[in-house]
């Protein structure tokens, strides 16, 4: 039985937050969008753009399921043209690849756990199948995983595409609008303090990404993350040689080539992040591991030059899945943030059972794994909502 | 466009799209093409335009060329070798076989 | 799987074991030379980097080659004329100075503000730590976006000189040489010893310039004042085109350049043309400086950004949080600092090898210190009185909607424009949607020009590019056996993109 429809303050306008207002507009709710500075410009603009079932944790794998067949069908959630700009690019596939026998091992391991949980997506591909697919790959790859389905998007316009639907839905966005305090009346009403002023509504949703765990300590709950600076490095424009992202196992590897040619590649090398300003910095020296990783999977582009490096604030919680769900101190409060550096390829999926559990006053089967209460030392928690 | 001013000592050889073209050692890769009357160094991957050096000192990247299979060379920053194989960069640059 | 960088031996330091010398001097021109010297014989340990294979700097460029070739080179070194052989001497003594060791052919890609250095040679990159870093770098030519001036056949000033030097070439065919500022009258002058006439020479200043500097005259400008007057003299006689007040240049061409067209004294005129010679003046190299979070203040006369510094070069550093903790450990001098030709170069270096040496001896400055003070300002006096009677001009003209400003990306001034109106307000926002400043000159090219666009809609003092390492390509191999730093500086913290393998239940059912 779902209830009549409400009000509710979202707090951070990236991908999360606007695909969760858009949903909850579209049911009639009256969403107000608040983000302290411009909507879309930390991880959601500048991530990798992966979308990728391969190798995530199993607790995500059917919300990311759910994903996969929204980023397929975009059209229908966002308007036609707005889609087209996010170049989805689904059956590229992303590969694993297995460089030593320890990884050949694990990559074994995990197919076979996946298939005993039901899930068929992840093929095991020999050292055959593999340079098939990789023609420049070194001779010394032995194997690894594929998702043939998985493929990329661009996480700039993805993150506007959304915003403009969450706008033509009715959400109201207040850009460069700081929260500074929110407080509860007895029945249970958020009034926050923001530098728009006042804004009240039944609901908040703290979707604050890399400031996610700042925000939560505004309203008295503990939920840790780690800030990270996620850095990437490009290389000089190169002709296509290869479709698939590759990315590693145990090495720090992450590897793909743009649409105008460049290489685009991580590993999951943080640099210096300053949450406070907002910033980051790339710490080179950390990065020739990713090099190092790079050239051992694709020698032949010892020669090829690193141009620029950037790097993003990015929040990870202690078992790098993400806090999504209602908080366990107050009611009428939801946490959606700690994505760890992939949850752009969540993002539509988490708009849509958020909004759901909201509207339904239940928690979606697909995120309950990701409940806020996981790492609270005291057992206490009522669950509320 | 430009000619020598003096004798040229050029007692080494480069390859341009393979042909040989005498080289005078220490001088820039850039300087030895264009000596030779080379009419375009690469051509840009965003329109395919042609491009010649426009600096000369490694700021503007124009003068981008392969250099012994490996590209994006600034070749006003390279010094000619003997045997040294250079072509044009026609678009972005390819990643062959083996490099160094 | 261990994932720490392996690390080469550091050899130790004088003054202390971690550093790898007292001070690292980027750049081998008369700034870099002068202040190596004057740390050396100071029996300080001095590492200097520079991309050249030999010191000289853009000015000096090759003067060792050159002279060691002669009399094959006799003709050449006659036409580059006397401010180029004054390089020699300088040249000399950083060769024979002991204690300075010189790297030549080695790019600088990372500085940060506590004087760590990334460096590249070949396919090898590595870092060096210092006490102190000189950052003396030089200058670019002024960026000056016209229709046409990116095809083949257009160059640069400085590119000719550099032609003549380190090429031993010379322009022939039709050349027509367009700008302002006493290089592009230094070159005429060069070209004419050469035997060789432009069919134009056309200058974007005019006399009324000259009037309207004279407020500013200096005694110490009319050395500079006579030398500019005798090259305009002899090239008169030699009866070379020579016209100011030229503007609307234009250069046409399919594959590469055909003619050009500009406006003389309001009536256009069209020349059939092989080589179109272009200078608007120089401004200072910023890469580096940016890339160490030095502060950059902008300046709308020059159109460009130069670190804020104090005389003796110690740079400030810009506002906000930053990479390393400490005081900033960067002193700026030369043409990087500020545009003063080679004697201001020079006398800046030893003023600041001065002041290092003061520093690092923990000794009050010298009296020598205070004579190269006075030097400085000597050298420097001219400036402003050049800089008034030779304002920028191509750099001011009108830019056009489909006139190239990013020349890496290919992208226009009304692509500019139009992201700018759909509401692009802040430069590295631009760079994200648009691409320019992402192709390999990293903004060099186009940082000022796309700047100034910003700050005509915005009305905010022009900011430059967000600066991040490599400031010049780093070959993936180097990067992947990057050595030289602390193990613990080094650590990879890593975000496992894998879970576990042996997965553990969660119950949530």
């Amino acid at each position: 039985m779902n209830k009549p429809a409400d009000d509710v303050l979202i707090i951070g306008g990236g991908l999360q937050g606007c695909a969760i207002g858009m949903f909850l507009a579209r049911s009639g709710w009256k969403v107000t969008l608040i983000d302290k500075g411009v909507p879309g410009r930390h991880a959601s603009g500048v991530n990798a753009g992966g979308l990728r079932l391969l190798m995530r944790d199993v607790r995500e794998y059917p919300l990311s399921i759910r994903a996969m067949d929204m980023w397929r069908n975009l059209a229908d959630f966002v308007d036609p043209s707005a889609a087209q700009s996010c170049e989805v690019r689904l059956g590229s596939s992303q590969i694993a690849v297995a460089l030593d026998d320890a990884e050949m091992q694990w990559a074994r391991a995990r197919h076979q756990e996946m298939i005993r949980r039901g899930y068929s997506c992840e093929e095991f591909i020999n050292a055959q199948e593999l340079r098939r697919m990789l023609p420049v790959l070194a001779e010394s790859a032995l194997g690894g995983l594929i998702c043939r389905a998985d493929g990329h998007a661009n996480p700039a316009n993805a993150s506007l595409a959304f915003r403009h639907a969450a706008e033509a839905a009715g959400v109201v966005i207040h850009e460069r609008c700081a929260i500074k305090d929110c407080n509860q009346n007895a029945d249970g009403r958020w009034s926050a303090n923001t530098e728009a002023g006042v804004i009240e509504a039944n609901w908040v949703i703290n979707c604050a990404g890399a400031w996610g765990s700042q925000v939560a300590a505004l309203f008295g709950d503990d939920l840790p993350t780690k800030v990270l600076a996620l850095s990437m490095m490009v290389t000089a424009r190169v002709k296509p040689f290869i479709e698939p992202v590759v990315i590693g196992i145990d090495r720090p590897l992450s590897f793909k080539q743009s649409a105008v040619g460049s290489l685009v590649i991580g590993g999951g090398i943080s640099g210096k992040p300053c949450l406070q300003d907002g910033i980051s910095f790339t710490v080179m020296d950390r990065m020739a591991s990713s090099a190092a990783a790079t050239l051992e999977a694709f020698p032949m582009l010892a020669g090829v030059p690193v141009l620029r490096t950037w790097t993003g604030l990015e929040g990870s919680t202690p078992d790098g899945v993400p806090y999504i769900g209602p908080s366990s101190t107050r009611k009428g409060l939801w946490h959606v943030f700690g994505f760890c550096g992939h949850g752009f390829q969540l993002a539509p999926a988490v708009g849509e059972t958020v909004a759901h559990s909201l509207i339904s006053g239940s928690v979606h089967p697909l995120i309950e794994p990701f409940h806020t209460a996981r790492f609270a030392s005291s057992v206490a928690a009522q669950p509320q909502g | 466009m430009f000619s020598p001013v003096g004798a040229v000592e050029a007692t080494i050889n480069i390859y341009f799209n393979d042909q040989a073209i005498a080289a005078r050692p220490g001088e820039t890769v850039a300087a030895c093409l264009l000596r030779a009357k080379t009419a375009l160094f690469r051509t840009t991957p965003v329109t395919g335009a042609a491009r010649l050096p426009y600096c000369m000192i490694g700021h503007c990247f124009e003068c981008l060329v392969q250099i012994n299979n490996v590209g994006n060379r600034q070749a006003c920053l390279q010094i000619v070798e003997d045997g040294m194989r250079v072509r044009a960069q026609n678009g972005a640059a390819t990643v062959t076989g083996e490099l160094l | 799987m261990n994932h720490c960088v392996m690390l080469a031996a550091v050899s130790p330091s004088s003054c202390n074991p971690q550093l790898d010398a007292d001070v690292i001097v980027v750049g081998a021109g008369p700034a870099g030379m002068a202040a190596a010297i004057g740390i050396a014989i100071a029996g300080l340990k001095v590492i200097v980097l520079d991309m050249q294979p030999a010191p000289g700097g853009q000015i000096f460029r090759s003067l060792e080659s050159n002279l060691q070739a002669r009399p094959t080179t006799n003709h050449l070194l006659n036409a580059l004329g006397p401010t180029y052989l004054d390089g020699q001497a300088l040249i000399e003594q950083f060769r024979s100075t002991p204690g300075i060791d010189y790297r030549p052919l080695t790019t600088v890609w990372e500085l940060r503000s506590d004087a760590t250095v990334g460096w590249l040679r070949g396919d090898i990159a590595g870092y060096l730590r210092a006490s102190q870093v000189v950052v003396a770098n030089g200058a670019m030519e002024r960026p000056m976006p016209f229709p046409g001036w990116t095809l083949p056949g257009v160059m640069t000033a400085g590119a000719v000189q550099t032609l003549l030097k380190a090429g031993r070439l010379q322009p022939d065919g039709r050349v027509v040489l367009i700008g302002t500022g006493p290089l592009i009258l230094l070159l005429a002058d060069q070209l004419r010893r050469l035997g060789i006439r432009p069919i134009l020479i056309g200058r974007t200043d005019t006399l009324i310039d000259k009037i309207k500097a004279l407020r500013l005259f200096k005694p110490s400008a009319l050395v500079p004042l006579a030398k500019g007057l005798q090259w305009l003299a002899k090239l008169k006689l030699a009866g070379i085109n020579m016209r100011t007040g030229v503007s609307d240049l234009r250069a046409h061409g399919h594959d590469k350049l055909e003619y050009v067209s500009l406006s003389i004294g309001g009536r256009k005129v069209e020349l059939g043309c092989d080589l179109l010679v272009v200078h608007d003046g120089i401004v200072p190299a910023t890469d580096i400086s940016l890339c160490a979070g030095l502060a950059m203040s902008w300046h709308d006369d020059e159109a460009s950004w130069k670190p804020r510094t104090a005389k003796n070069g110690r740079a400030d550093l810009a506002l906000g949080p930053r990479l390393s903790e400490g005081p900033c450990k960067i002193r700026v001098s030369g043409d990087a600092r500020q545009i003063g030709g080679a004697q201001a170069a020079i006398a800046h270096g030893k003023y600041v090898a001065d002041c290092i040496v003061a520093d690092l001896h923990e000794t009050a400055v010298t009296g020598e210190a205070l004579l190269s003070e006075a030097e400085v300002v000597k050298t420097l006096a001219p400036r402003p009185f050049l800089d008034k009677a030779f304002p920028r001009g191509l750099s001011t003209q009108m830019l056009e909607d489909d006139t190239v400003v990013c020349r890496c990306e290919e992208l226009t001034a009304g692509n500019i424009r139009a992201a700018i109106r759909c509401g692009a307000t802040d430069m590295n926002h631009l760079r994200g949607i648009l691409r320019c400043g992402m192709g390999p000159c990293q903004g060099r090219s186009c940082a000022t020009t796309v700047a100034s666009l910003l700050a005509q809609a915005s009305g905010a003092a022009p900011v430059p590019f967000r600066a991040r390492p490599p400031v010049r390509p780093l070959p993936m191999i180097a990067l992947a056996n990057l050595t030289g730093l602390d193990p613990e500086l080094a650590q990879v913290i890593s975000l496992g993109d894998k879970p576990a393998a042996d997965v553990v239940e969660h119950t949530h059912e």
